[in-house]
């Protein structure tokens, strides 16, 4: 396929201030400003309209937590009655002792520091968020914990449902070809349970090719056929 | 001492050869620094100028903190290779103000109660300076805080309009900021239809002013088309970093 035709396949992008819709046919959605009658965009993004509501999905966002999402961390210090954890987010997280899955820990007797080291990378969920304190991390939950070997990748975590794909395909699809697990937080960050170089790039690769083109159509073909070295 | 410098042609165009109403030659880029959340470059004559964005991340020390929004910190800062002699690295009054001011235009265009408890930092670094820094660095500003994701309410471009000899013209450049009776930089936000920025220094009539800001606007415009076509250029598909 030619470059220009890839380019007519792409979504529509807007930027900031760029008027997306009205309120006579939607209900203005996440990323939008609704200004009189008019909606226009706030971020840079791709206009998703399901049913009557209009989002813009932003390209490049921040994580915003929400109860329920599976993050992975990586622990910033020890504080009085826990650990601030840093989720690729605006926000630091609090994990409490009370949610680390140990059962005994006496503040007197142990020293928290050394039950989880700061640079320690664990996978939690998020157990409370607002705006008004800091989001609250559990690890107490099946496969929840500290991760002791793989490797760490990013992404933009508004791409992470793109990653992820419809009912899990596109994660599937790379799983399949790689031959290795992966766990996907909703805060962007990503553990390659493997720890070989080659299939490391070639996840590197396709994370790199999901951040760029996940406007464009036809991401899943070309996923597939860049892990199996097939000319798309 | 006292040579009295001209700042029209004889056909009537300015020193550099534009009408009165015309711009400089503009070049913008966006996404020029691997390492910041947001950047963007830009040429406006001979005006070079960088800014970047990091952030929003947790306000420290806590104290600065807003329980409600988030904080805005912008640096204006001029290299010391900006001017025709070394200029001082350490931050002048001049620079103090003006990151003071460009701090205040901006902070209408985030949304910052989406982020509360944080703070956004903006730099805007001149590497060469030829008047209207401040205007070029807050159109560049704007542009590296919508690469960095942050949310704004619409993309603001400023240009400044001013008096020289009696006629009103647009986008001063160094001689005119200098031997001109009157400078008034603008920053225009076309969405919410309103100006972010408006200073003024220099005297002139009621009508001059209005004639000044209706310029300033519809130069605004063609800079905020500008700035559109940069930021969508940065996230199409054909664009490969290298």
């Amino acid at each position: 396929m030619s470059q220009g035709n890839e380019q007519q396949r792409q979504r529509p992008i807007v930027v900031p201030g760029e008027p997306v819709g009205d309120s006579k046919f939607y209900i203005p959605g996440m990323n939008t400003l609704k200004i009189s009658d008019r909606f226009f965009a706030t971020t840079v993004g791709i206009i998703r309209v399901d049913g009557k509501r209009l989002d813009v999905i932003s390209l490049k966002s921040f994580y915003q937590p929400r109860i329920g999402d599976l993050v992975i961390g990586i622990v910033k210090e020890p504080s009085i009655a826990g650990w601030t954890v840093d989720i690729n987010s605006p926000f630091l997280a609090f994990l409490p002792l009370s949610e680390y899955p140990e059962k005994r820990i006496r503040l007197s007797r142990d020293n928290i520091g050394r039950i989880l080291e700061s640079g320690a990378v664990i996978t939690g969920f998020i157990k409370d968020a607002s705006i008004f304190s800091s989001p609250v991390i559990t690890l107490k939950g099946k496969g929840l914990g500290v991760v002791s070997s793989g490797t760490l990748l990013n992404i933009t975590a508004s791409k992470v449902p793109r990653l992820i794909g419809k009912k899990g395909s596109m994660l599937s699809v790379i799983e399949r070809a790689t031959g290795v697990r992966l766990t996907v937080g909703q805060n962007g960050r990503i553990i390659v349970h493997s720890e070989d170089s080659n299939i490391i790039a070639k996840i590197r690769n396709v994370i790199e090719m999901v951040e760029r083109e996940s406007h464009i159509y036809g991401l899943t073909e070309r996923v597939e056929a860049l892990l199996l070295g097939r000319k798309s | 001492m006292g040579e009295k410098i001209s700042l029209f042609k004889e056909d009537g165009r300015r020193t550099d050869g534009r009408a009165l109403d015309e711009l400089r030659p503009i070049k913008i880029k966006v996404g020029v620094l691997s390492n910041a959340q947001g950047s963007a470059y830009i040429e406006q004559g001979k005006n070079k100028i960088l800014a970047a964005v990091y952030g929003p991340k947790e306000a420290l020390p806590k104290h600065i903190s807003l329980p409600d929004r988030c904080i805005l910190r912008c640096r204006y800062h001029m290299a010391p290779f900006s001017t025709p002699e070394r200029k001082n690295p350490a931050p002048s009054r001049r620079e103090i103000e003006l990151s003071m001011i460009l701090r205040n235009a901006l902070e209408s265009l985030v949304m910052t109660s989406l982020f509360p408890r944080t703070v956004i930092d903006i730099f805007i670094e001149v590497l060469q300076a030829d008047g209207g820094t401040r205007c070029a660095g807050l159109t560049a500003a704007v542009l590296a805080l919508a690469d960095a994701g942050i949310p704004l309410k619409g993309l603001a471009a400023a240009c400044a309009v001013g008096k020289a000899e009696g006629k009103v013209i647009v986008d001063l450049n160094d001689l005119e900021d200098k031997y001109g009776e009157a400078d008034m930089p603008i920053a225009y936000n076309p969405t919410l239809d309103g100006i972010t920025l408006l200073q003024m220094d220099g005297i002139m009539s009621k009508e001059e002013i209005e004639q000044a800001l209706s310029l300033a606007i519809t130069a605004t415009q063609k800079i905020h088309k500008m700035q559109v076509d940069a930021l969508k250029e940065r996230f199409s598909f054909s664009r490969r970093e290298v």
